[in-house]
């Protein structure tokens, strides 16, 4: 009795700010910049910002890449209880976006290839991962260039979307995702005991940023 | 409760939950596995091979049920080691498969995963390993006469040192 | 004197209408995976049952669809969980009524409608066996969180399929609503689909 009290009163004088579970994110197997096989199951148990382009695609994914990195040079600032914040650029051009392509365009964006890693999903399935997966869309245009809507998708441990930002980004941004990857944080700090029905409490009640 | 599986365990579901392999050691000639083992009984291989094979005894053992033309079916068992010696065990192999192979799940995060074990299963002295669902198993590949529930299946079981043992496996739906 | 005894008498009237009435409604029901309050409808399925028919999710409308990916190559995971659902169902007596256990082929070469048939409704004859092209199901296990791959192996089996564990329930109103991770006992199971059914 005093435990539920005690909820309700959490979730009324003080909500909770947690982050809408907004849909699975899409299982993959694609092939990063090293060659390696990067799969949905190996990003379990972390949080990943995802972002997607293609090396061609010269100034127009500027703005996306500027704000992975701007959040990656952050990353300090949120503390994730123990889980790692990982970001993964998707090519959607998987037949120019072979590793060593990515290779090199991983070092002109200053991905670090660990921490923040590139991949190209198989051709046959990148419209299912990119386009319905991620909800990121994308089109062929001539001369092998993309007219695309680029998005960032926040996915946490649990491979549940938790975040999308599809507009075009500006640098302020980063202090928007830095935001919500801490309320993710604070959600996995204190998804145990009592605090757990408070937090399921918050998403009954919706109480969202 | 979010998920069991993360963050508490991101990395490998416990293996008790599992069952993976659960190795009770210690338990001498006491079969500490097999208190309702019920159908299952121990038969030597050849005369000539029974003592030997006395130190190897297999309890439990069961099987599920999969009508005929199935692709697959999995048999379980625990397999004690009573004697001063490791032992291996090889080969299995299932009256009514095509094919029998010694195979083994694991789950890294939560992804199945299934590898043939082409180097068999090593029994330490004193140790009871009990082959169970989420862990290792005799995979039964071609279900050629159909095995249903209430059946008795029939297992012969190769090992370097014990040589030749039958068992008899009960076909039923869980363990 | 009977003044203090009828206050008394309503505060604890009110108190048990809180404690039996209004809490139990107020306080969640905690689910035994994670929940997804998706805003749109679960992705589309269309593939062919054990029964050689075409299916859709719209085929289930009004029911609770508990989606599983594995394949029937799979002697041991597979069964155990098809074994805990039809567990799960048994617990449920007759809320199971509205309850639709489907599973989702993730190994397309071998599993024709016709080996599904042999192996899904073994468990319950109200299962329902899904399989497609490999692009068809590659595409559906996609937008459903499940990946799976192909792996080579020595002896018999020629190949396995590695594959997301866990299982996903869609609500009776079509909405992706909740996954389960792989372990998940059948009276958890049970529980959440009492929930999501009632």
């Amino acid at each position: 009795m005093l435990l539920l009290l005690g909820v309700m009163a959490f979730t009324i004088f003080e909500p909770i700010q947690v982050l809408p579970r907004i849909r699975l994110a899409p299982g993959y197997a694609m092939t990063d910049q090293t060659g390696a096989r990067l799969t949905s199951e190996d990003m379990r148990g972390q949080i990943t910002l995802y972002s997607f382009g293609y090396t061609h695609c010269g100034e127009a994914c500027d703005a996306v890449n500027a704000t992975m990195a701007g959040v990656a040079e952050r990353r300090d600032e949120v503390d994730l209880g123990g889980a790692e914040l990982r970001f993964v650029t998707v090519s959607f051009d998987p037949e120019r976006d072979t590793a060593p392509a990515l290779a090199a365009y991983a070092s002109q964006i200053g991905a670090d290839g660990d921490m923040w890693r590139l991949a190209a999903p198989a051709p046959d399935l990148t419209k299912a991962i990119v386009g319905s997966g991620f909800r990121t869309w994308y089109e062929p245009r001539e001369a092998g260039s993309f007219a695309f809507d680029p998005t960032l998708v926040l996915v946490d441990g649990w491979g549940v979307v938790r975040g999308e930002y599809r507009y075009q980004t500006v640098a302020s941004d980063v202090d928007k995702l830095i935001r919500h990857i801490d309320i993710l944080g604070e959600e996995i700090r204190n998804s145990h005991g009592a605090a757990t029905v408070a937090y399921e409490a918050a998403h009954f009640f919706l109480c969202y940023p | 409760m979010i998920s069991p599986t993360w963050p508490a365990e991101r990395h490998r579901i416990p293996a008790a939950l599992l069952a993976i392999v659960l190795v009770v050691t210690a338990c001498g000639g006491d079969d500490a596995a097999g208190a309702d083992a019920g159908p299952t009984r121990e038969v030597g291989g050849t005369d000539d091979e029974s003592a030997a094979a006395a130190t190897i005894s297999v309890t439990d053992a069961w099987m599920r049920p999969a009508p005929a033309g199935s692709a697959t079916t999995a048999l379980y068992m625990a397999i004690s080691n009573d004697g001063d010696d490791i032992d291996v065990l090889r080969t299995a192999t299932i009256k009514g498969c095509a094919m029998t192979e010694l195979h083994m799940t694991t789950m890294e995060d939560d992804v199945m995963t299934m590898s043939p074990l082409p180097d068999g299963i090593t029994v330490t002295p004193d140790t009871t390993i009990v082959l169970g669902p989420g862990g290792i198993h005799v995979m039964c590949i071609g279900v050629e006469t159909g095995f249903t529930e209430g059946d008795r299946a029939t297992l012969e079981l190769g090992f370097d040192g014990a040589g030749a043992v039958v068992v008899e496996a009960q076909v039923r739906r869980d363990g | 004197m009977t003044k203090i005894a009828g206050w008394v008498l309503v505060i604890v009237g009110l108190a048990a209408i809180a404690w039996f009435g209004v809490l139990p409604r107020v306080r969640p029901h905690i689910f035994h995976g994670t929940v997804i309050q998706s805003s749109t409808a679960a992705p589309a399925v269309d593939l062919i049952s054990h029964e050689g028919e075409r299916v859709s999710l719209e085929d289930f409308e009004g029911e609770v669809v508990v989606i599983y990916f594995g394949y029937t190559f799979c002697p041991d995971v597979c069964p155990a969980t098809l074994a805990d659902l039809d567990e799960a169902l048994e617990l449920m007596g007759d809320g199971a009524e509205d309850v639709r256990v489907i599973m989702v082929s993730v190994d397309p070469e071998r599993d024709t409608p016709e080996v599904l048939a042999r192996y899904v409704p073994a468990f319950n004859d109200d299962f329902v066996g899904l399989t497609g092209t490999r692009q068809e199901v590659a595409q559906l296990a996609t937008v459903y969180g499940v990946y799976f791959e192909k792996r080579d192996v020595e002896g018999a089996a020629g190949y396995l399929v590695d594959h997301t564990a866990s299982f996903l329930v869609v609500d009776k109103s079509g909405f992706l609503k909740l996954v389960l991770p792989f372990g998940t006992s059948p009276e958890d199971i049970a529980d959440d689909l009492a929930y999501l059914a009632g």
